[in-house]
């Protein structure tokens, strides 16, 4: 495998950064099945920084899904006779989509930052929750056609859908045309200086 | 445990190879290559090229090494101010640990 393609693996801003100083180290060191592993890991998870929010770690929000899957599996009584982990099976497949969803989504609003730099960045941010409601929409209409989907919480789903969205449209407007609400000035009082 | 260890542990599974990047370093600044060629020496372990930039791409983001200008494609690294005291409380840190260990084990 040539070392430009392997470099192809990470994201551009690394690239950018330290491409060459690693294709010089590669040229001379070679590659051994070993490293192809190991830079494809590495590049794994250097776009697992790209997509994650800054501060929020993936562990974290795998933990996440899994205490809100944990909930869930408990709302419905009729799975009782079931053994729990193959009810809990369900419940990570579906979940699993929703976190595809997210990463899918986030990776979009990363490409749609970074062509949209300059003019149109903030139409890039609507046309990005946009997509994330229309991803999480797809997963939920996935979901539900799996066996043994869960139809009693619907409503659930569309809260966390609708909030996802708002949160985000909120995030769009704010930089299309300013702060959606107005500062309070800090009173002079306060800052300790005299009128 | 310090703070500065603590922020070693918080490179997860890179922390290792990012200590073993600094200990390289200590002596004076590197480039990759003589950064794999040194580790291996030291520690008998050949760190592949994405472990070994994925170490040093955490260590740069968190200030504890810099690049130097270089004129090729191979960039040299050196430990900075903040990386040195890091390194100086990790390995205080481990040698109680060693001290502690051989004791116990002399005592079993």
């Amino acid at each position: 495998m040539k070392p430009e393609s392997l470099l192809r693996l990470y994201p551009r801003d690394w690239r950018e950064r330290y491409g060459e100083e690693f294709l010089a180290l590669v040229e001379i060191t070679g590659l051994q099945p070993a490293d192809v592993a190991d830079v494809t890991l590495a590049a794994a998870r250097e776009w697992l920084k790209v997509l994650m929010p800054a501060g929020l770690k993936f562990g974290a929000l795998y933990l996440g899904c899994w205490a809100w899957l944990s909930f869930f599996g408990y709302l419905f009584p009729h799975r009782a006779e079931m053994p729990y982990f193959l009810a809990m099976l369900d419940h990570v497949r579906a979940a699993s989509l929703f976190l595809m969803a997210a990463l899918v989504s986030r990776l979009c609003d990363r490409a749609f930052e970074r062509v949209g730099r300059g003019a149109g960045t903030a139409m890039f941010r609507v046309a990005g929750a946009v997509s994330a409601l229309l991803m999480n929409a797809a997963a939920y209409l996935i979901y539900l056609r799996m066996p043994h989907a869960i139809l009693p919480q619907p409503d659930v789903v569309l809260v966390i859908m609708l909030g996802t969205l708002a949160g985000r449209t909120a995030a769009a407007m704010h930089a299309l045309s300013g702060p959606l609400w107005t500062p309070r000035p800090p009173s002079i009082r306060g800052l300790g200086l005299s009128a | 445990m310090s703070k500065h260890t603590d922020e070693l542990n918080d490179l997860g599974r890179f922390s290792e190879p990012a200590l073993l990047i600094m200990i390289s370093l200590a002596d004076g600044p590197k480039h990759g290559y003589a950064m794999t060629e040194d580790i291996e020496q030291i520690s008998g372990q050949r760190l592949g090229p994405g472990t070994l930039y994925g170490g040093i791409t955490r260590l740069e983001a968190r200030g504890w090494i810099e690049p130097l200008p270089s004129e090729d494609r191979r960039r040299p690294y050196k430990l900075t101010t903040s990386g040195h005291k890091v390194l100086k409380h990790r390995l205080a840190a481990m040698k109680t640990m060693a001290k502690i260990a051989t004791t116990r084990l002399a005592d079993a």
